[in-house]
C-alpha cells in the first residue's frame, strides 16, 4: 500500500524478471566475454593512460607524475572504500566528506591551537569520526530513517561543528610528527599511499574473503531474506555505517598528514568522486558487486582522467564534467551488469 | 446511470477450450463455460484449481496455449473487463474520487482535470452500490468491505466513461473480509448484476457461492468438473466437485496414531500475535502438524511469530521445555527453530547470488579457515548438498536465479536442514512448484521428520496440508476451529472448517 520511499542503491531484482520457473540454465556461457568483464575497468585504465601519454609525452607520461597521482589519491582511496562497505549493504552515507573535513581541521586546530599532542589529536578525530557513524547508524537503523536524507543532513550538522569549533579558515603549520609518516617517500611515493594498500587488503579480505563479507552481501540485497537465514542484519548494518565513519575519520588525518593543512571543508570534492568509484568499482572484479579493489582501482582511474584533462590544458569544469559523467555511466553499467549475473 | 435495458446478443463472457501450461504443468485444460448476462456467475476450485490462471487469460496477463475467449459483443475489439483483485490497488491516502480516477483518462478543463465532472460520474455509481461513503472521503478511514466496494466502483465508474462494462471480475476480492462485510460486497455484486452486466466471483467459499452466485463452474486440476445451477445444488455436492484431485505424493488416509507417551518437543501456549489469538498447540519429535484455513485467517503469522517469538503479545513458547525468546531470527536459529518462508524471491533467495551463497549466508563453521571463507571447501560441501537434495544447477557457484522455482526451493530446505533442526517450520513450501518437485519436496519433508524433526506445515492449500500432515489444525480469524488427523480422506472436511462459516468443529 504505501511503498517505502528507499532511494534504492541496491543492484537489485525486480522479483519478476527473476523468473519464477525459468528452467535451469547452464551458466557457463560466453567464457571470454565473462573476462573482458571482470577486467574491462583494468584495460580502460591503461587505454586512458596511454591516450594521455601519447597526446602528452613531456608532461604526463613521466615518473614524477605517476608518483603524485598515486600519493595524492591515497585519501580519496580511504574514503572510496568506506563509501563501498556502506553501498554493499543498501545503504548511502553522505556524511563523510564532511566528517574527513571534520577529522581534518580538528587536529589542525587541536595540535596547533592547543599544543594537543599528535596521537592524542588523531585519537580524538578518529573516535569523534565513529561516533559520527554510530549517530548515522542510530538514525538509519534505529529509528528506521531513510540514510541518504538522514547522513545528508548529518554531514550539513558535522560540517558547521567543524567550522563552529576549527574555523572556517585553513590552518597550517602542522608539526613534523605529523605530517613525517605520510609524506615520507617509499620509491618515490609518499608512505600515504601503502597505508592505504594495507586498510584495502585489510578490508578485501573482511569483504570479499571473511564470513561476514557474505552476511554484508545479503544484507544490501536482500534484507528480508537475511533476516530469515539468521544474519543479524542490525549488527551488520551498525557496524559498517561506523566503519565507514571511521574510514572518513581516517581519510581526514591522513589527508591532514599529507599537505600539512586543513579547513572544515577541503573534503567536500571528494563526496562525488568516492561515490562515482564505488559505483564503478563495481563493474570491475566481481561484475554486479560493490567490492574492495574495483572502487580503489576507479579511483585512480579517475584520478588519471581528471590529471590527463588538466594537462591537456582544459579548464577545470571539464573536471566536474568528467566526474558526474563517470558517476552516471558507472550506476548504469553496475545495474547492467548486476542484471546479468542473475542469470 | 446506464439504461438496465443493455440488449446484448452475445454473453459478456463466454470461454472456449482455453489451455495453458507452465513447463511440464498443465494449469488450465481446455475450460470452456459462459457467463450470462445479468448473472453472477461462480468460478470455485481449490488452490491449484487453475482458477487464478484461468483469470490471468481472460483478464489478459497471461497469453493462452490454446483456446479462445469472447467477452461482449466485442465488435470494437475493446474488451471491457474490470477486474477487482484480492488486494484491491487502492490508494490509501487518496480520496475514493482519487482512487476512481486512478488509471483512467480523467476528464479536463483545459490543462486541469476536472474534478466536478469525475465527481459527477461517480455519484450515480456509488448510489447504485448503495455505498454510504462519498467521494471525498479518504480510503484509508473506510473499512475493508468499503473498500472493495470503492475498488469495484472504479472498475464500473471506468465503463461509464466510455461505454458500458461487460463482465466485472471478482478475483478473491471478498477473500480478507468477514461476515457480514463479505455479505456486503457480493450484495454489491448483485447488484452489478441486476444493471445487465455478467460477474464473474472467484472464490473459495462455499458460502458465498451459494448466497449470491446464480450458477458455478467448478475447477479441479484446472480442468472443469462441471457448471451447474446454484438454486438445484446444495454444499455436498459442491464439495463432491471440488474435490476431483490426482496428487499422488499425498497420503490418503490417516496415519497410524503417534505414540504420545513421548513430550511433546514444540508447545505453544495461549500464543497471541497481530492474528493469530490464543492458540495452543503441540509438536512431537518426527511428527508434521499442519495448519491451514482460508487466506487471511491469521495461520500465515504463525511462522514468524516462532522464528520472533518478541513478536508474541501474550502467551509462551516451549522448545523441548526450554522457553524460546528472541529478537532476532538468528537466536531461535541457534536453538534449534528452522524456517523456510513463503515467497521465496523477497524472503528466501538472493537471485544474483550464488547457490553456494545462497545456501549459507551465514558461512557454516566447518567451512571457515582462519576466519576467512574456506572457498573450495565450501564449494565441494555445496555440491554434496545441492545433490544429496536433488538440486539441478549447473554447479555451485551458478547464480540461484539461474535455477526453476522448485530447485530453489530445494534449496532453501537444504540451507534449513543443513542445520539439523529441532523444528522445521515450512510456510508454502511447495509456492510455484511443477507437481514431480512438489513430490520430492514433500518427500524430503517426510525424510526429516524421519529423522526425528518436529515438523511445522502451514499452508493455504488444503489437500497440501492434509495430504503431507500427520495432524491439522484449522485456523479462522487466528483462531483454532477445527483438528483433524491427516490424510486425503479428511481433506473435505477440512476445506469445510476452511470456507464454511459456520460448520464449526471445535
Amino acid at each position: 500500500m504505501t511503498t517505502s520511499s528507499k532511494i534504492r542503491t541496491d543492484l537489485t531484482v525486480d522479483s519478476a524478471a527473476a523468473g519464477a520457473d525459468s528452467p535451469s540454465r547452464d551458466s557457463s556461457r560466453g567464457e571470454p566475454a565473462a573476462h573482458l568483464q571482470k577486467y574491462a575497468l583494468l584495460v580502460a585504465l591503461v587505454a586512458l593512460i596511454a591516450v594521455f601519454s601519447v597526446l602528452r609525452t613531456e608532461t604526463f607520461f613521466s615518473l614524477a607524475n605517476l608518483t603524485t597521482i598515486m600519493s595524492i589519491q591515497a585519501t580519496a582511496a580511504l574514503l572510496a572504500m568506506g563509501v563501498t562497505l556502506v553501498l554493499i549493504i543498501g545503504e548511502f552515507d553522505l556524511s563523510v566528506a564532511a566528517v574527513m573535513g571534520l577529522s581534518a581541521s580538528l587536529i589542525a586546530y587541536l595540535t596547533t591551537q592547543h599544543g594537543v599532542s599528535v596521537l592524542l589529536a588523531c585519537l580524538v578525530a578518529l573516535v569523534l569520526a565513529t561516533v559520527v557513524g554510530l549517530v548515522n547508524a542510530a538514525l538509519v537503523v534505529g529509528a528506521g530513517l531513510n540514510s541518504f536524507i538522514v547522513t545528508l543532513a548529518v554531514g550539513t550538522l558535522v560540517q558547521g561543528l567543524a567550522i563552529g569549533i576549527a574555523g572556517s579558515m585553513t590552518i597550517g603549520g602542522l608539526p613534523t610528527s605529523l605530517t613525517y609518516p605520510f609524506q615520507s617517500r617509499f620509491l618515490g611515493v609518499q608512505a600515504a599511499f601503502f597505508y592505504m594498500l594495507v586498510v584495502a587488503l585489510v578490508l578485501y579480505l573482511v569483504v570479499g574473503r571473511m564470513p561476514i563479507g557474505r552476511r554484508m552481501f545479503f544484507t544490501g540485497n536482500a534484507r528480508a531474506a537475511a533476516e530469515l537465514a539468521g544474519v543479524r542484519t542490525a549488527r551488520v548494518r551498525v557496524g559498517v555505517m561506523m566503519t565507514a565513519g571511521l574510514l572518513a575519520g581516517a581519510a581526514g588525518v591522513m589527508f591532514v598528514g599529507q599537505t600539512g593543512a586543513a579547513s572544515p571543508s577541503i573534503a567536500d570534492p571528494f563526496l562525488l568522486p568516492a561515490y562515482a568509484a564505488g559505483f564503478l568499482g563495481a563493474t570491475a572484479f566481481t561484475p554486479g558487486r560493490f567490492n574492495v579493489w574495483g572502487s580503489v582501482w576507479a579511483v585512480y582511474l579517475l584520478a588519471v582522467g581528471t590529471t590527463g584533462f588538466q594537462f591537456l590544458g582544459l579548464d577545470n569544469w571539464v573536471i566536474n564534467v568528467f566526474n558526474g559523467g563517470v558517476l552516471v555511466l558507472a550506476v548504469g553499467l553496475s545495474r547492467f551488469f548486476a542484471r546479468r549475473a542473475r542469470v | 446511470m446506464k439504461s438496465p435495458v443493455t440488449s446484448r446478443s452475445a454473453p459478456p463472457l463466454s470461454v472456449r477450450g482455453l489451455t495453458k501450461s507452465f513447463g511440464s504443468t498443465r494449469a488450465v485444460r481446455d475450460v470452456s463455460f459462459d457467463v450470462r448476462s445479468g448473472e453472477v456467475h461462480a468460478l470455485l476450485g481449490h488452490n491449484g484449481s487453475g482458477k487464478s490462471t484461468l483469470v490471468k487469460m481472460i483478464s489478459g496477463l497471461v497469453r493462452p496455449d490454446s483456446g479462445g475467449f469472447n467477452v461482449g459483443s466485442g465488435a470494437d475489439e475493446v474488451l471491457r473487463i474490470g477486474v477487482v483483485h484480492q488486494d484491491l490497488a487502492l490508494c490509501a491516502d487518496a480520496t475514493v474520487l482519487e482512487n476512481c480516477c486512478m488509471g483512467d483518462a480523467v476528464a479536463r478543463r483545459g490543462p486541469f482535470v476536472d474534478w466536478d465532472r469525475e465527481r459527477r460520474t461517480l455519484l450515480p455509481i456509488l448510489d447504485s452500490l448503495a455505498a454510504h461513503f462519498g467521494p471525498s472521503t479518504m480510503v484509508r478511514d473506510l473499512s475493508p468491505a468499503n473498500q472493495a466496494v470503492v475498488a469495484i466502483a472504479r472498475a464500473l465508474k471506468r465503463g461509464a466513461t466510455g461505454a458500458p462494462l461487460d463482465l466485472l471480475i471478482l478475483d478473491e476480492a471478498t477473500a480478507r473480509l468477514r461476515g457480514t462485510d463479505a455479505d456486503m460486497v457480493l450484495a454489491t455484486a448483485r447488484r452489478v448484476a441486476a444493471q445487465g452486466g455478467g460477474v464473474l466471483l472467484v472464490t473459495h467459499h462455499m458460502s458465498e457461492v451459494l448466497s449470491a452466485a446464480d450458477r458455478a463452474t467448478v475447477l479441479a486440476s484446472g480442468a472443469v468438473v462441471d457448471t451447474v445451477e446454484v438454486s438445484s445444488t446444495d454444499e455436498e455436492q459442491l464439495l463432491r466437485m471440488v474435490s476431483g484431485r490426482d496428487v499422488t505424493a499425498l497420503r490418503r488416509t490417516p496415519p497410524p496414531p503417534k505414540a504420545t507417551d513421548q513430550a511433546p518437543l514444540l508447545v505453544l501456549d495461549r500464543v497471541t500475535g497481530e492474528q493469530v489469538h490464543d492458540l495452543s498447540l503441540e509438536i512431537r519429535a518426527g511428527e508434521i502438524l499442519g495448519v491451514t484455513g482460508a487466506t487471511g485467517a491469521g495461520f500465515e503469522e504463525l511462522p514468524y511469530l516462532i522464528t520472533r517469538p518478541d513478536r508474541c503479545h501474550d502467551g509462551t513458547i516451549h522448545l523441548g521445555g526450554v522457553l524460546l525468546r528472541g529478537r532476532t531470527y538468528s537466536e531461535t536459529r541457534s536453538r534449534g527453530v528452522g524456517v523456510v518462508p513463503a515467497d521465496r524471491l523477497i524472503n528466501g533467495v538472493y537471485v544474483a547470488a550464488s547457490v553456494r551463497e545462497n545456501l549459507s549466508p551465514v558461512v557454516r563453521r566447518h567451512n571457515r579457515v582462519l576466519g576467512l571463507v574456506a572457498n573450495p571447501k565450501e564449494r565441494s560441501w555445496a555440491r554434496r548438498t545441492a545433490s544429496a537434495f536433488q538440486v539441478r544447477t549447473a554447479g555451485p557457484d551458478a547464480p540461484i536465479g539461474s535455477l526453476s522455482g522448485g530447485n530453489q526451493q530445494k534449496v532453501l530446505l537444504a540451507r534449513v536442514l543443513e542445520d539439523r533442526p529441532k523444528v522445521l517450520i515450512l510456510h508454502e513450501p511447495t509456492q510455484g512448484v511443477d507437481e514431480p518437485t512438489r513430490r520430492a519436496l514433500i518427500e524430503i519433508v517426510r525424510g526429516a521428520a524421519r529423522a526425528g524433526t518436529a515438523v511445522l506445515y502451514v499452508s493455504c492449500d488444503v489437500d497440501e496440508v492434509a495430504g503431507a500432515a500427520d495432524r491439522v489444525l484449522v485456523l479462522r480469524d487466528g483462531r483454532c476451529v477445527h483438528e483433524s488427523p491427516g490424510g486425503l480422506d479428511r481433506a473435505d472436511a477440512i476445506y469445510a472448517a476452511s470456507y464454511l462459516t459456520g460448520t464449526t468443529t471445535p
